[in-house]
């Protein structure tokens, strides 16, 4: 596949979702938290296409609003820690010295401390629900773009044209902004697509300790946890809202790919 | 690697001390009344302040002692040390299973760009990055563990031969998880060196392939295998607390779970910095392996 | 008060009768060796062997190693002597002579005397966690080997059912001269089993207890309970053969168990209850009519079907109708739209009002049930919110009567109806009435009648004034009695858990 073809592949394929989910009560007419009591647990049929869930709601619906609220914690759970992670590693990359040894010390402790005792206290602390999920994600997700970013920096705090705008003159917040943010921003980029699929993941992890986000909001981890009890006679429950982080996963790294044989021409 | 210890220690002090609830609470039940948690807290200690039982956790450490559980009244160290061998298995047998299956994989890939059977390999990272692992666990224990029942369905034996085949199925899954990261810098790093000017200087000079494969691309290949592992180890170890509880192995990430739901602030400062402790070590480890390998990487 | 000791030498003849159906008296110990090593898969770690720390993670293994006086009846009604021979009550009300078993052995070999008793009575009643079941006792004296003389301070009618609860096991005196720590990490009982090994976090595995007291028992040569987690896992471990017995498979799986091959399913009716708790300081659920309204707008058959697979009950009694002195008549609100609506009406919220509601998160059967009153209520123009917390988070809330409705649960440790009217409606429970400030004093009076008197039909008599008034004062809406499920391979007899959620594992055999 052509590069540009994957990347527009991709971005189709997310755009589809996207769609869904903003239009959601056009394509379908139930509202996710409606039960029916009594049509519990049936089956895919004509008037439930993916069968109803064990309070009788319908699969289909929940799992298009569940796109809502997933794709928004996946975007939310990238924006921070990215804005967070590019700003600190293009200020100690550039700056260097004493600012730069304190953040690293800094990032060294928080991959060495696991994720899951920080997501989990912070779950107890705040309550369960995506406040605490897009918090424990950014304090723990920006390093990574420090890491990529401040190395991307070093290297071209180096390069012909950078030196060649220090001497001109230009003042330090300028050579960052002009010329070294757009260089160094799109390996970040890159790293963000399939960042997105990890907090989605984080998110179903939660959910299957208990941790995710409260009921009745369709969501996808939820989705999972509850099917989780169903899996021996109504394995869909659990498995199609997989199949859903499993679309976006596969579009999300088509648009990587697409993105990476870009940059590399 | 002491700062980062230090700033661990106090991170996860705090962050244990301000979950609401008492560990007394988890001690009696539904009998716990005020007057009970206070004597409770008394004996445990944890009633002075902070300052003070943050000097008491510090002073522990250097005398060689993560303290005692609130919870069974075992030395934490001697937790943590008896979960070693299930969370070391997993672990090494989820890492020995992502190369297995990585590492021929790329090299069909890389041999030849662009081919259908590049494609298709490219497609698994694709694929498999998004795939919960809650699910794929499940999905193996119904296949290999009751459709075909091949390997025990969950707990961990307790001779070696038994264990070995205890954690297969969960070593599998993790390696589910992390052949797609790795066969996406394999591939990559594989094509770089196939490239490269000196592998063209060597296939000019009539050099066989499959020799090139062998010297050359393998140990690019090792590098390559052994900085994602290195970088991906945190998450590794994060990631084992869902592999744990779906087969029921007792490591140290189920440990640390049910610490912090039971509020037993003792275990989970250890387990934490134990966690620490190993990620920095796999770090350096993976550093010297780096510099083995590797002729330009000069260590520090 | 002569009719007071005739009544209870009725009963006690009554449990006589039964203990020798339960335990047969022909020795016939000869017949086989221990055999079989039975493993349990369940969701709950053990935790310590002090019965005074016992909570269910615990106190099911530790009462195969421990034995009370008294022990509980199968149909949880009653009790019967264990490791007593009887018990009896002076014209007084408040001397209780206890006549001990002389063929009890510890399992390190030395025989079990009133010393021991009085040691573990004493140390329970000063206990931290269970020492209020035993209130009423003022001293305990040993005038023999074989007999205890139990003091109380005022009549008091639970006394034998309170001797029968696990907290007041019965110890090796003075911990065999060992300090509690090193007891409880090496415990010495006179029950079926010892201990053997204990992995904290992952299994403990008991061994037959060869000079137990009960000729030819226990069957078993081991019994070991593995900590797992997963639901499913357990299942899986179940259907594997991995596992013998499975405590607690999610009642939605019963179905499929029930049509497995080598699969027994065991549904025990339990003296449990589930409630939806109002907290009635708030303001608007300090009218009674709010109060009947909600109660009146929970679906309890679709959370039972929702929840438990329509194996639990729907309830109607804040006591669980396989507690003693439950009445069958007590007019606890059921589900009904149109009366909940009507109620509401005559409240001062016709308008509909906010709530919410504090659940534990990651608890389907709270999400679950949550969900349905969440669409009822709105029904009839309550906006319910959600409000989860982590379990030991939202009970400290619960405590601190931070909230505005919760959702709760008892299940009975003792036969008798007094624990639980004390813990949850009088103020000597220290609960606040069960963390919901609810205070009816006609109610207190007649716990306080019913503690005191040790005729069966006065006790019932204020039982059920109690149980009629809290429902119709909907202090709490009773919604669900659930079973306890148990699922077993198939060559597993003799198994069976009685409604205060004990088991004896001396009756079990592996085939």
């Amino acid at each position: 596949m052509k590069s540009s073809k994957t990347l527009y592949v991709g971005m189709g394929l997310l755009g589809a979702l996207v769609l869904a989910a903003v239009f959601a009560p056009l394509i379908t007419s139930y509202d996710p938290n409606e039960q029916d009591l009594v049509n519990t647990l049936l089956g895919p049929n004509s008037r439930h296409w993916l069968g109803t869930d064990p309070l009788g709601r319908d699969v289909f619906t929940r799992l298009i609003y569940g796109a809502r609220v997933d794709l928004a914690i996946g975007l939310l759970a990238v924006i921070l820690p990215y804005i967070i992670g590019v700003s600190l590693g293009l200020l100690t990359g550039w700056l260097g010295g004493r600012t730069d040894s304190v953040v690293m010390r800094i990032v060294d402790t928080v991959i060495a401390f696991p994720f899951y005792v920080l997501a989990i206290a912070l779950v107890f602390i705040f309550g369960p629900g995506i406040k605490s999920i897009i918090v424990a994600i950014t304090l723990v997700g920006w390093v990574a773009y420090c890491r990529i970013v401040r190395a991307n920096v070093l290297v071209a705090k180096e390069q012909d044209y950078v030196h060649a705008a220090r001497l001109t003159g230009l003042p330090a917040s300028r050579i960052l902004r002009r010329h070294l943010l757009p260089n160094v921003i799109s390996q970040s980029i890159v790293f963000a697509m399939s960042d997105i699929v990890l907090s989605i993941l984080a998110i179903v992890s939660l959910g299957y300790l208990g941790l995710g986000v409260p009921v009745p909001t369709a969501e996808w981890g939820s989705m999972i946890q509850e099917g989780q009890s169903y899996i021996m006679d109504q394995w869909w429950l659990a498995t199609i809202p997989g199949l859903m982080v499993v679309y976006v996963g596969f579009s999300l790294s088509l648009i990587g790919d697409g993105l990476v044989a870009r940059l590399e021409r | 690697m002491l700062p980062v210890l230090f700033g661990i220690s106090v991170a996860v002090f705090l962050i244990v001390h301000s979950i609401p609830g008492d560990p007394a609470d988890v001690l009696l039940g539904q009998n716990a009344t005020p007057e009970k948690i206070k004597i409770i807290n008394r004996q445990l200690g944890i009633d002075r302040p902070l300052i003070v039982q943050y000097l008491n956790f510090v002073w522990d450490i250097f005398r060689g002692s993560l303290g005692t559980s609130f919870y069974n009244k075992e030395s934490v160290t001697s937790l943590i040390l008896g979960r070693l061998p299930e969370t070391g298995m997993l672990l090494t047998g989820g890492v020995i299973l992502s190369i297995l299956i990585a590492l021929p994989l790329s090299i069909i890939a890389a041999s030849k760009r662009g081919a259908l059977r590049d494609q298709l390999v490219r497609a698994i990272p694709i694929i498999g990055l998004g795939m919960p692992q809650v699910w794929v666990g499940v999905m193996l224990i119904l296949l290999l563990g009751l459709k075909y029942p091949l390997f025990p369905v969950g707990g961990f034996g307790n001779t070696f031969p038994e264990r070995l085949r205890s954690i297969f199925l969960p070593a599998l899954t993790i390696a589910i998880l992390l052949a797609p990261i790795l066969i996406r810098s394999l591939r990559a790093s594989m094509l770089e060196i196939l490239d490269s000017d000196y592998v063209l200087t060597a296939r000019a000079k009539g050099i066989s392939t499959a020799r090139i494969t062998r010297v050359h691309v393998l140990r690019n290949a090792m590098i390559a295998s052994v900085t994602v592992l290195g970088i991906n180890i945190a998450y590794l170890v994060g990631s084992m607390v869902v592999v744990e509880r779906v087969f029921a192995i007792p490591g140290t990430g189920s440990l640390m779970i049910d610490a912090i739901s039971r509020r037993d602030y003792p275990i989970v400062q250890g387990v934490t910095l134990y966690f620490a402790v190993v990620v920095v070590i796999v770090n350096l480890i993976t550093d010297l392996i780096l510099a083995a390998l590797d002729p330009r990487v000069v260590l520090k | 008060m002569a009719s007071k000791k005739k009544v209870l030498v009725a009963l006690l003849a009554a449990f006589t009768v039964a203990s020798t159906v339960v335990l047969p008296l022909s020795a016939n110990a000869a017949n086989s060796a221990p055999k079989g090593d039975l493993i349990f898969v369940r969701n709950q770690d053990f935790a310590t062997f002090d019965p005074d720390l016992a909570q269910n993670d615990s106190l099911f293994i530790q009462e195969q190693v421990y034995e009370p006086l008294f022990s509980n009846l199968q149909s949880g009604k009653g009790v019967v002597p264990w490791l007593a021979k009887s018990g009896t009550v002076a014209k007084d009300g408040i001397t209780w002579t206890i006549k001990l078993r002389t063929d009890v052995k510890f399992s390190d070999g030395t025989p079990m005397t009133s010393a021991d008793v009085k040691f573990s009575l004493d140390r329970a009643t000063a206990g931290d966690g269970w020492g209020f079941l035993n209130t009423a006792i003022d001293n305990i004296t040993t005038p023999s080997a074989d007999t205890v003389v139990i003091k109380t301070k005022f009549p008091w009618a639970p006394l034998l059912a309170d001797l029968a609860s696990f907290s007041n096991s019965i110890l090796k005196a003075d911990f065999g001269g060992k300090t509690a720590a090193e007891f409880f990490k090496s415990p010495i009982g006179t029950g079926p089993f010892m201990l053997d090994s204990w992995v904290p976090g992952t299994e403990i595995k008991l061994v037959a207890n060869k000079i137990y007291w009960q000729p030819g028992k226990p069957y078993l040569n081991s019994v070991t309970w593995k900590y797992v987690v997963d639901d499913n896992t357990r299942e899986f471990m179940l259907k594997g053969g991995q596992a013998d017995i499975n405590e607690e498979p999610p009642a939605n799986s019963v179905a499929s168990l029930r049509a497995a091959p080598n699969i027994k399913v065991g549904v025990f009716s339990a003296a449990a209850s589930n409630y939806l708790a109002f907290n009635v300081k708030v303001p608007a659920l300090s009218d009674v009519y709010v109060r009947r309204a909600i109660s009146y707008a929970v679906d309890r058959a679709a959370i039972n079907k929702v929840v438990y697979s329509g194996l639990g009950t729907v309830s109607n009694s804040f006591l669980a109708p396989s507690v003693n002195f439950y009445d069958k008549k007590t007019p606890g609100i059921q589900f009904d739209l149109k009366k909940a609506a009507a109620e509401l009406a005559k409240s001062k919220y016709k308008k509909g009002l906010k709530l919410e509601l504090l659940i534990r998160g990651g608890n389907k059967a709270h999400e679950a049930t949550a969900s349905i009153l969440q669409a009822s209520l709105k029904k009839i123009g309550i906006t319910m919110t959600i409000k989860a917390q982590e379990p030991s988070v939202q009970r400290a809330t619960q405590k601190a009567m931070n909230y505005q409705m919760t959702l709760t649960a008892w299940t009975m440790d003792i036969v008798d109806p007094d624990e639980l009217l004390t813990f949850g409606l009088s103020p000597e429970g220290g609960t606040n009435s069960y963390y919901t400030n609810y205070v009816n004093k006609k109610v207190i009076a007649a716990i306080k009648k019913g503690q005191t008197n040790v005729d069966p039909k006065v006790r019932q008599t204020a039982y059920s004034f109690v149980q009629k008034q809290v429902a119709d004062d909907a202090f709490m809406a009773f919604t669900i009695n659930p079973p306890y499920i148990y699922a077993w391979r198939s060559n597993i007899t003799g198994f069976n858990v009685n409604p205060m959620y004990t088991y004896h594992m001396e009756n079990v055999k592996k085939n």
